[in-house]
């Protein structure tokens, strides 16, 4: 089926609702949010624990369907679009760091980062896998297991392997979470980096103040709905804001 | 996608460990039982000395019977051997190129003496000595058997049993007891006698009189100075379409330590097939559940792969891909421990006295390759669902560690459970009408089916009953109780899996043991409740009694009641296949003195040759009816037309078939009474020695045992019998499983060390965590035997309702005792696995996180 295009929007999500569970045992993680990111911009989304970021990362990826609403990436209206088609575009499109590194413990940092685009199918060329490496800082570890890094540097392998692709869209979800304020940094760098330098959208959750002031904008969820957001924020106006949401 | 297959393949060896044993032992077991199976139908390759070796060209009977079922004609072999008509011998001696023809007129025959020693023989043969060139004997010490009552011996025999020149053999054969007198000892060339065989040869007219009159020859020798092939070709061209089998060289036959490994090997290709058909069905289910396991371990990784661009099917084919990789290592390492473990297993079951001498399995190539295929098969199919299990997983974040593993009923699964129950349900209702031979094999599919529907629907009600089936012990200990019955409840896939190889080894036990007892039980109570003979005769001889035994047991004067029954077998025609039956020859108004005949309609006395009593059994399968006319097919293969004058509701310990003793004998080579029946003044006790009797029985070869302990004995040597039967079948099985059993507990212990440590670093004591794992092992060994008998007695009624249709003392004998054993070796596998993650988080607990 030829996918909808609709409008040039890198990411667009439209009144978006996710329940959870039937009956007695019914969440609603997401009422009817919709949002919008730009192009090259770089976005946090910062909330309470429970208040359906993570739910909503998922839904804009396209790892999950929303139970109603509309999801808009890379040009393509996905709710439309059968299971293989999303993972497809999702292979094409979009990269995805998640807290805990997630790597596979069998592979080698470069097999691991090669490994989006064997299973899209297509050759890694050495020299790609080089330069994200390199973007890394970790092209001296190329061999290594992952048992055998340190948690930022395998942090760093996820962002690569998030980029080797050359998504329009990264999506990090709490990627320093586990970290410590060096390593945080680094991986702060280069998301930044993939937006200004790569043009590319960057959507991450967080609930760490400093790191969301490396954002051009902050979108704050509350209880499932959009609850504001703070562009250019700084460390301080992030932290009252949250404060004000009893996060 | 391959270089991930093997690389995720290399780093889960943990997990695939169980799946490639299983496998391989699965495997192992198919090709050393299939070795073994084309080993027992095979010759034994010993050759040896053979009866014809110095003829030409044997020429035998065609054993090939022809019996009309419906409207067709089915050839089953011939359960008498056929002779071959004297007419051929006198056409074959003028056919160019015959020097001479030499009819063998060899018969069995007993040798009735005083000490019962051991016979390294399991054929005692009689031939007159004009039979001595065919082998040829010639005489080594003595002279030669030309007057009447004389005999010569083969060396083997002369040296085995003492016997000299000048010794008298007294001899029991077809026609009646007969001294004689050893004049000489011969040998063939190049050995000592015919292996395996001991030979008398007797004067030709003593050797004619043993036999019956009329019985024709087994075979005919040929000699010629031309070459055996072309004289074999000529005699075949003259004789074509005769029925008629002519056969030169090795093909000759009359090797009797061939013939006796053919028939020792006969007995245990059955358990062999048996053995091979459970080990098929044991690996693919327990290769279906490692895998499937392994899977479920691996949701998070496989989520991961899934979430980075995976397609479901990229992960299909990967999942796939393993189990190709993993079942080709698993199936060529199988094949070559089988084919080594087939040398082991042979030489074992010729240590039980389960098959010949001799017995050996060297390698089949066929068979191996065989089960090579049928291991890959095993790992494909054993793949299917856990594949699409597996990719179906979705692509959110992996699960953390906590998260409750959940196992839900999948719609395959629905389906499976709804295939395997209806298909219980059509044996179920087949059952009470299957033909009562088929009955345990029936009970058997039927306990497989209903264990596949139980282990389908397992994640439903599995790990709730496991942890109501702990709840007592919790109250035994509070704290690791009630987090034994937690995790058994909450841990639903670990528990199913583990509660399926339970379920299995008891349910396959049980209906195994069951099926034994239940109709070894039954059929010892109903003889007993129709057996009136006071005392039972029988044969010390290889053969039968002869004819002066029932003399002199009617001679004796406490005996008032006597009645014998010879036996053969032959067919009778169904609307579609030849079904086997038994003959007996019996006086039909002595018998009713010694049985009570249960007698639905007719009368047996007036049986006479013209007319046959059928049992029910045969009735419903042929749909002959009381006084209709039936063709009656003896062993022969020759066809009588008779009435039934008769029909007794069950046979009893009698024949099916019941004709006059006249009648046997013109159908049977050995002719000879298996037992008679008699009454006497007196009802004995069961220990009575009954000397007299038996001081009058011992010269005729016979012995006299009171009918009660007669039942009892055999019933003892029955069960011990169909016992090891079971306990072969069910200990391989058993041992298979309980690695199934280790394989899941092991698989799942490397993800349960994280829990056990969360555990006790919240203050936990070792004593603890080792008190919640037995019980959790407890409760699932406990619930899969609870549902395994479940399963067994589904199965326990079918035996018992088809016993019941024919007899009235069905008895439901349940092996609790034997099912107890193989529960008790389940825990004993389960105990030690189980316990394995606390041991390993006292070695290396710093390392607690995933
Ligand atoms: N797979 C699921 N099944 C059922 N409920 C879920 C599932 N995933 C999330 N939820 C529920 O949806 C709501 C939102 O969850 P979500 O993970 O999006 O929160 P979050 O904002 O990311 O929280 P945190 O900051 O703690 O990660 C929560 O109430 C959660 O319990
Ligand atoms: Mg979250």
């Amino acid at each position: 089926m030829e996918p909808e295009v609709t409008e040039d929007v890198p990411l667009w999500g439209s009144r978006l609702r996710k329940v959870y569970g039937k009956g007695e045992n019914r969440v609603p993680a997401l009422r009817g949010v919709t949002v919008s990111f730009p192009r090259a911009s770089f976005t946090a989304v910062m909330g309470p624990s429970g208040s359906g970021k993570s739910t909503l990362l998922r839904c804009l990826a396209g790892l999950e369907r929303p139970t109603e609403g509309e999801v808009v990436l890379a040009g393509t209206t996905i709710s439309v679009l059968g299971e293989p088609d999303i993972t497809r575009l999702r292979r094409d499109r979009v990269g995805f760091v998640f807290q805990s590194y997630n790597l596979l413990p069998a592979l080698t940092v470069r097999q691991n980062v090669e490994l989006p685009m064997r299973l899209a199918g297509r050759r890694p060329l050495r020299a790609d896998v080089e330069l994200v490496l390199d973007q890394v800082g970790l092209a001296d570890r190329a061999t290594a297991r992952p048992a055998q890094l340190s948690g930022g540097q395998q942090q760093r392998v996820a962002v690569a392997r998030a980029l080797v692709s050359e998504p329009s869209v990264l999506f990090a979800d709490e990627p320093t979470g586990a970290l410590d304020t060096n390593s945080s940094r680094d991986v702060m760098a280069l998301l930044r980096d993939a937006a200004d330098r790569h043009s590319r959208t960057v959507v991450m959750v967080t609930h760490d103040p400093v790191s969301a002031a490396w954002a051009d904008r902050v979108v704050f969820l509350s209880d499932g709905e959009v609850h504001g957001e703070l562009v250019a924020p700084s460390a301080a106006a992030v932290a009252e804001q949250m404060t004000t949401l009893g996060g | 996608m391959l270089r991930v297959a093997l690389h995720t393949l290399w780093a889960r060896r943990g997990l695939l460990v169980g799946s490639f044993v299983a496998l391989c032992l699965g495997v192992a077991l198919l090709a050393s039982t299939g070795q073994l199976l084309s080993a027992s139908t095979s010759g034994s390759g010993l050759g040896g000395i053979g009866r014809y070796d110095a003829a030409a060209v044997v020429v035998r009977a065609d054993q090939e019977v022809p019996v009309q079922v419906g409207d067709r004609t089915v050839h089953p072999t011939a359960r008498e051997e056929r002779g071959v008509d004297p007419e051929v011998a006198d056409r074959l001696r003028t056919t160019p190129g015959v020097t001479d023809v030499v009819a063998d007129g060899s018969f069995a025959l007993g040798l009735i003496s005083e000490d019962d020693a051991d016979t390294p023989f399991r054929d005692l043969v009689g031939a007159p000595w004009s039979n001595a060139p065919l082998t040829p004997f010639t005489v080594v010490e003595g002279e030669e058997p030309v007057a009447p009552a004389q005999a010569v011996v083969s060396r083997s025999l002369a040296d085995a049993d003492g016997i000299t020149v000048g010794s008298t053999l007294r001899i029991s054969a077809p026609t009646g007891r007969q001294d004689v007198e050893v004049v000489g000892v011969a040998e063939p060339p190049g050995g000592t006698g015919i292996p395996g065989e001991a030979t008398v040869l007797l004067d030709d007219a003593t050797a004619a009189s043993l036999v019956p009159d009329g019985q024709l020859p087994v075979a005919l020798g040929v000699f010629s100075e031309e070459d055996p092939a072309r004289l074999a070709e000529t005699i075949r061209q003259e004789f074509a379409d005769e029925g008629l089998r002519v056969l030169h060289g090795p093909a000759k036959g009359g090797v009797a330590q061939d013939e006796i490994y053919q028939q020792g090997t006969q007995d245990i290709t059955a358990l062999l097939a048996m053995m091979a058909v459970i080990a098929l069905f044991v690996s693919t289910f327990v290769v279906a559940g490692t895998f499937g396991f392994a899977v479920s371990q691996r949701t998070g990784e496989l989520s991961l792969l899934r979430a980075l661009g995976a397609t479901a099917r990229q992960l299909r084919v990967m999942l796939v891909g393993e189990a190709l990789i993993l079942g080709v290592l698993a199936s060529a390492v199988g094949v070559f421990l089988g084919a080594a473990a087939a040398g082991q297993v042979a030489a074992l079951l010729v240590d039980a006295g389960a098959a010949p001498p001799g017995f050996h399995a060297p390698t089949a190539p066929g068979p191996l390759a065989l089960a090579f295929v049928l291991g890959l098969l095993v790992a494909l199919a054993g793949v299917v669902g856990a594949s699409r299990r597996g990719s179906g997983i979705s692509p959110t974040e992996p699960p953390r560690l906590g998260q409750l593993d959940d196992s839900r009923m999948t719609r395959g699964r629905w389906i499976t459970t709804g295939v395997c129950a209806a298909l219980s349900a059509l044996i179920a209702s087949t059952m009470p009408t299957a033909a009562a031979d088929g009955v345990v094999v029936f009970s058997f599919l039927l306990a497989v089916f209903l264990v596949l529907t139980l282990v389908s629907l397992a994640p439903l009600f599995v790990p709730a009953l496991a942890a109501i089936v702990v709840t007592p012990f919790a109250s035994l200990s509070r704290s690791s109780g009630f987090l034994a019955s937690r995790n058994l409840r909450t841990g639903m896939r670990r528990t199913a899996s583990t509660t399926a190889p339970v379920i299995v080894t008891v349910a396959l036990a049980g209906t195994v043991f069951g099926a034994t007892s239940i109709t070894s039980a039954t059929t010892a109570r109903d003889s007993e409740r129709n057996l009136a003979a006071d005392v039972i005769v029988h044969s010390t001889t290889a053969t039968g009694l002869p004819p002066e035994a029932a003399e002199v047991a009617r001679a004796a004067p406490e005996v008032v009641g006597l009645a014998s029954v010879t036996r053969t077998r032959g067919w009778v025609p169904t609307a579609t296949y030849a079904r086997a039956t038994t003959i007996g020859g019996v006086d039909p108004t002595a018998v009713r003195h010694t049985y009570r005949l249960d007698v639905t309609e007719g009368d047996p006395a007036t049986l006479d040759g013209e007319s046959v009593v059928v049992s029910q059994p045969v009735l419903d399968d042929t749909g002959w009816e009381h006084g209709q006319v039936v063709p009656v097919h003896f062993g022969d293969g020759r066809v009588r037309e008779l009435r039934i004058a008769a029909v007794l509701r069950n046979s009893v310990d009698l024949p099916e078939i019941l004709v006059t003793p006249e009648l046997v004998a013109q159908h049977s080579r050995d002719p000879m009474t298996a037992e008679l029946y008699l009454t006497l003044d007196r009802t004995p006790a069961d220990d009575d020695p009954l000397t007299e009797l038996n001081d009058a029985l011992a010269p005729v070869g016979a012995v006299a045992t009171p009918g009660a302990r007669w039942l009892w004995e055999r019933e003892v040597d029955n069960a011990q019998e169909s016992r090891v039967f079971a306990f072969v079948l069910i200990g391989m099985a058993v041992l298979y499983t309980s690695i199934a059993i280790a394989n899941t507990l092991l698989m799942s212990a490397g993800g349960r060390i994280p829990e056990l440590a969360l555990l006790r670093d919240s203050g936990a004591t070792r004593a603890q965590l080792v008190r919640m794992m037995s019980w959790e092992a407890v409760g699932v060994v406990l619930t899969g035997a609870l549902l395994g008998v479940l399963a067994a007695a589904v199965s326990w009624t079918g035996v018992y309702l088809a016993l019941a249709r024919t007899v009235d003392a069905a008895h439901l004998a349940i092996p609790w005792g034997d099912l107890g054993v193989v529960a008790g070796a389940c825990l004993l596998v389960a105990l030690p696995a189980s316990l394995l993650p606390v041991a390993l988080l006292g070695r290396g607990r710093a390392g607690a996180g995933p």
